[in-house]
């Protein structure tokens, strides 16, 4: 159980990874056979790309992998170096907060409008709620991160 | 005060405090649409639609096709030939490291991909025969940063969607420059093993050449498929990238037999989550660019550049210069859309190729990669070589202006870059 909640969204990312790269490798071939591109595929792949690059960002915050300028910050003292942790992890949440906050909006207004997608004309909405599901996600690898690296920082 | 002072200045200041660079360009891109009503409501469509973009989708198809090739053990065939044929060579192994990056790069897309794929084999080999560790692991670092330039290459797709510059073309573009970079490595790496006296190996028979081409055929075959594919018309750029994939995963699953369900899980989750760290920065830093051209805030930095000087090849060293600094405190990608439209007008006002341009920019950008502290393949190859940052750093040195003589040399010979496309005929 407890290795399901850690690595919860690891799954899913594999599976959107690998029907994404399936997906795309039957649009070559049929397009090169049949000489026609299944249009639709285009627009399931391109939304499960974005899928996944929220949920690997989620696991990337987690792992601490997001680039950045940690050389002064490593020079600082320890109590420095907790405040700029849990500082950076205030603003990152911050920042998918809000994220997530005009996700809703936007689910709102395509619900609203009847908005519906180019090729296959399901409900735009559909592809857009993976904004503020998997928002909430990132917003709890942030902390959990930030945990990870203020307990490094302590001992 | 200026807004765009603001909107630069408080970039800058989270990026000092370690905030993560995709939040510390996110943020003040959210203040100020807020604070300047540019319609902060359609922030969530606006950040989908910077991520869902067609040719955006070759990033994680050949960032995957370098990790299934390295995992598949494709790597380990050229760099055996490779020692067989210039190890002999004073200094040999290491001409082997920046030959295997080299060809390596036809196969991947990003640079610490390529460290790791020859950083792997070639830092524990150097290090047998004696070379110093600092040494190996720097070299291997600054080999890499061939792949940028040398196709198919991530960045390439991210600069073809900020300006529109045909893909192909800049990865036609990118062949010559990216041969030189490894050319221009070549001369430290002798001159500090004849210095050192870290000899070559022993030389192999035609029987062994022989058959280490016959065993690395599979691996000298893949550039084939993908850039044969590309410019033959068959495959457009992320197709070529699916394709190398597939070829990757065939050659493991077939003819290597090393591939089980369990390893293919962890290529697609960790070349997944790379993928993410690089598009979560597209997006947001696609926010800030946004944000910066509608306020203006780039045309009055582009305004005051040529307030300086209207001298382009003075201009040219100053964009250098500034590109140069950027690449010690970001990754390559937030530099293309923090610069980008900047320099757009400018390319506009003085003529510039934009895929010459895009050329240029792009060896600024991979040297970006080996200098400290925000150096992804220095990062690498520290953790590979378990040899500490500041160690590498000071042997990445000799092989930094190396570098740098390349991007002179790419900076004003604008041949170098637009000759083979043009040759062969790429639009």
């Amino acid at each position: 159980m407890r290795r399901f909640v850690e690595h919860a969204e690891e799954g899913f990312l594999v599976f959107l990874m690998a029907v994404m790269t399936v997906v795309a490798f039957v649009n070559v071939v049929t397009r090169y056979f049949i000489r026609f591109a299944l249009a639709f595929t285009e627009e399931i792949v391109v939304s499960l790309f974005v899928w996944l690059t929220l949920l690997g960002t989620a696991i990337a915050f987690r792992q601490g992998a997001h680039l950045g300028f940690s050389f002064i910050v490593e020079r600082a003292p320890k109590a420095m170096q907790r405040v700029s942790i849990w500082f950076a992890a205030a603003l990152s949440v911050t920042l998918f907060g809000f994220l997530i906050y005009f996700g809703i909006g936007q689910i709102k207004s395509e619900r609203m409008l009847g908005t519906t997608s180019e090729s296959l004309a399901i409900p735009q909405w559909w592809y857009t709620a993976g904004i503020p599901v998997i928002g909430l996600l990132i917003i709890a690898r942030i902390i959990e991160g930030a945990i990870v690296a203020d307990r490094k920082v302590r001992v | 005060m200026d807004a765009g002072v603001f909107l630069f200045g408080l970039f800058f200041l989270l990026l000092l405090v370690n905030v993560p660079i995709v939040v510390a360009i996110g943020i003040p891109s959210l203040v100020f649409l807020w604070q300047f009503n540019l319609g902060i409501q359609v922030t969530a469509a606006n950040i989908y639609a910077n991520i869902g973009k067609f040719p955006l989708l070759a990033i994680p198809f050949f960032i995957l096709a370098g990790f299934v090739m390295d995992r598949v053990g494709l790597s380990r065939g050229l760099v055996n030939l490779l020692s067989l044929v210039i190890g002999p060579i004073r200094g040999g192994l290491g001409l082997v490291a920046v030959a295997g990056c080299v060809l390596f790069g036809a196969i991947s897309g990003t640079g610490p991909a390529d460290t790791a794929a020859i950083g792997t084999i070639m830092i524990p080999a150097m290090v047998k025969r004696g070379y110093h560790v600092g040494f190996a692991a720097a070299l291997v670092a600054a080999a890499a940063t061939t792949d940028v330039l040398i196709p198919p290459s991530v960045a390439f797709v991210v600069y073809g969607v900020i300006t529109e510059a045909s893909i192909p073309r800049l990865f036609a573009a990118g062949v010559i420059p990216g041969l030189l970079m490894g050319v221009a490595l070549v001369i430290p790496v002798l001159w500090m093993a004849r210095t050192r006296g870290w000899g070559g190996e022993p030389w192999g028979t035609w029987g062994e050449i022989g058959r280490a081409a016959w065993e690395a055929k599979w691996g000298l075959m893949a550039p084939v498929v993908i850039l044969g594919g590309i410019y033959g018309g068959i495959f457009t750029p992320t197709e070529a990238a699916v394709v190398a994939v597939a070829y990757g995963l065939f050659y493991g699953a077939v003819i290597a037999k090393n591939l089980n369900l369990g390893v293919l899980y962890e290529v697609l989750r960790d070349a997944a989550v790379a993928t993410s760290v690089v598009m979560i920065v597209v997006a947001f830093a696609g926010l800030f660019s946004w944000t910066g051209s509608t306020m203006g805030v780039m045309d009055r930095v582009t305004k005051s550049l040529l307030g300086l000087t209207q001298n382009p090849l003075i201009i040219l060293l100053l964009l250098n210069v500034m590109l140069i600094i950027a690449g010690m405190l970001l990754d390559a990608i937030s530099i293309y859309y923090v610069f980008l439209p900047i320099f757009m007008p400018l390319m506009k006002q003085f003529s510039w190729d934009p895929v010459w341009f895009g050329v240029m920019m792009t060896v600024n950008l991979a040297i970006g990669t080996i200098t400290p502290p925000v150096a992804v393949n220095l990062y690498v190859a520290s953790n590979i070589s378990k040899t500490p940052m500041a160690e590498v750093s000071r042997w990445v040195l000799p092989f930094f202006f190396a570098l740098v003589v390349a991007l002179l040399l790419v900076t004003y010979i604008p041949a170098l870059s637009l000759w083979l496309p043009d040759a062969l005929g790429v639009r």
